[in-house]
């Protein structure tokens, strides 16, 4: 028997956590409905599926509070921790739900909507979100996913709340760290000397876009590592 | 099949559940795991299951580190915990979706279970009384065939009928292969199913031996008195339930609660005998 992945194996718990969220992927399509109804019926002549979309990235970024919230329970979490797979199937499975299966479905429920928008209004969907904005909004939804992943498995209850906490608190320490390094060791003076300093625009944009780039991919990359590591070392 | 040695576990380190643990449960036999409130028996079944992980020593199942949460390890035990959340699902649908991860997993079997105990398997689980629901998975426990089965509390919210097919499926599900667990406040549900009979007390086990072995050291009696040599005695109708020392070889049988009773009376006595 593979010990580590098996791609039956891996299948079985997706089919299985999809029959299990049914009711939530339900939630989407009901909420999706409801807003576009409402939308209707106030704004009699127009139509907003890109706020629609906006409520949709929230979803996205809140999904494993909503689908995963009681799998590291002392006592719901059981079936799932005693479900024979490994931990890196249940981890790509959680991945998997979250990463690629909510966003499809909030994005087709939006295309859905944008759709309907330009049969009723005559409204095209570029109009209100471009490729480079969704590309952005993306990446922003795979970092605060990530955040959420980590939330999920590192808190027993109030996992959100206990979450914006940390978040809080590693915000205030990392200003108050900062402002201390900038203070301490005079680098204000610097800051204002490189900032004085004739640098051509083009030189440092790339780099700035490099780091952004690599930022983009090692912070969502490296709390996907931690989470699995998490999985694995979760005691019930 | 179960290999524990110099295991060590706690919450907070001062308090220890458990500390150098040995012990040894074979296959073809059905545990009844007793002992008073706190002293670590759902604690105990969580290690071997790997939900929890020894703080020291070794806990070796069916030669894999339960810790580990290997597929191969998983797919060989069940643990059914005392208290336990169902989902949204029919009863039906939850092992339709469960079983297949379990290789001797046998649907049919599953419905006859469901059967027997008159639970509907069209019902969804959540909005099946606390017994239906612990019927339906005892169902699915028994119809997994697993090599290992743990059972925590079993019988607790089983209605008197449902106790005794309880009793009479989990017998027919035994063999040489398996290894059963159970463990219970409720000993006179399964005075009849559980043999050995592992007692633990706070840190370690107080007793781990056959009924057979125990009958041989010690002697189960209603008397119109108390012996001298009683090791315990409490009264009860037609007398009092005694146990003394088994002086004269003649086997009597086993009363588990007036055992358990006597052994917490007598540890270390018990500790001299058994070990």
């Amino acid at each position: 028997m593979n010990e580590t992945f098996n791609i039956q194996r891996f299948f079985r718990i997706v089919k299985a956590e999809t029959v299990a969220f049914r009711r939530h992927y339900l939630f989407y399509l009901i909420f999706a409905a409801a807003y576009a109804a409402s939308d209707i019926l106030i704004n009699r002549n127009s139509f907003h599926p890109n706020v629609f979309a906006g409520l949709g990235l929230f979803l996205m970024i809140i999904s494993p509070f909503m689908l995963y919230n009681d799998v590291f329970h002392k006592i719901k979490g059981v079936n799932y921790s005693m479900l024979p797979a490994s931990n890196f199937e249940k981890w790509l499975a959680f991945w998997f739900q979250n990463v690629i299966v909510v966003p499809l479905i909030i994005g087709t429920l939006w295309l859905i909507l944008s759709g309907l928008e330009f049969a009723l209004f005559g409204r095209s969907i570029d109009l209100h979100i471009g490729t480079n904005e969704w590309h952005a909004y993306f990446i922003g939804v795979l970092g605060g996913q990530a955040i959420a992943m980590i939330g999920t498995m590192s808190f027993r209850r109030l996992k959100w709340l206990k979450t914006l906490g940390a978040i809080f608190i590693l915000q205030v320490t990392f200003g108050l760290l900062t402002n201390l390094l900038v203070y301490q060791f005079d680098l204000k003076s610097f800051i204002m000397e490189v900032q004085m300093a004739n640098i051509e625009p083009s030189t440092t944009s790339w780099l700035i876009d490099y780091i952004k780039i690599v930022a983009h991919i090692i912070f969502p990359f490296g709390l996907w590592l931690v989470s699995f590591f998490k999985l694995q070392e979760q005691e019930l | 099949m179960i290999e524990i040695e110099n295991m060590s576990f706690w919450y907070k380190e001062k308090s220890k559940v458990f500390d150098s643990l040995t012990m040894q449960l074979e296959p073809g036999k059905i545990y009844g795991l007793l002992g008073e409130n706190g002293v670590g028996k759902t604690t105990f079944l969580r290690l071997i299951a790997g939900l929890l992980f020894p703080a020291d020593g070794n806990c070796k199942v069916m030669d894999y580190t339960p810790g580990k949460r290997q597929p191969g390890f998983l797919s060989k035990i069940f643990y059914l915990p005392e208290e336990f959340m169902v989902t949204h699902q029919k009863a039906d649908e939850y092992a339709r979706n469960v079983g297949p991860f379990y290789p001797n997993f046998e649907y049919n079997h599953y419905a006859t279970l469901m059967q027997e105990f008159g639970v509907d398997g069209e019902k969804k689980l959540h909005e099946m009384s606390f017994g239906q629901k612990k019927k339906a998975m005892i169902s699915l426990a028994l119809a997994c065939n697993t090599e290992l089965l743990l059972l925590d509390e079993p019988t607790n919210g089983l209605d008197i009928p449902s106790k005794s097919i309880f009793r009479r499926v989990v017998a027919r599900a035994a063999d040489d292969n398996k290894c059963i667990i159970i463990s219970t406040h409720q000993v006179r549900d399964l005075e009849f199913l559980i043999d050995p009979i592992v007692i633990l007390e706070r840190n370690n086990v107080l007793l781990n031996e056959s009924v057979e072995s125990i009958t041989r050291k010690l002697k189960f009696a209603v008397l119109s008195y108390v012996p001298e040599d009683a090791l315990y005695s409490e009264p009860m109708m037609g007398g009092y339930g005694v146990v003394v020392p088994n002086t004269d070889g003649e086997e009597s049988k086993v009363n588990i609660e007036l055992l358990f009773n006597a052994a917490i009376a007598n540890r270390a006595r018990f500790a001299e005998w058994f070990n």
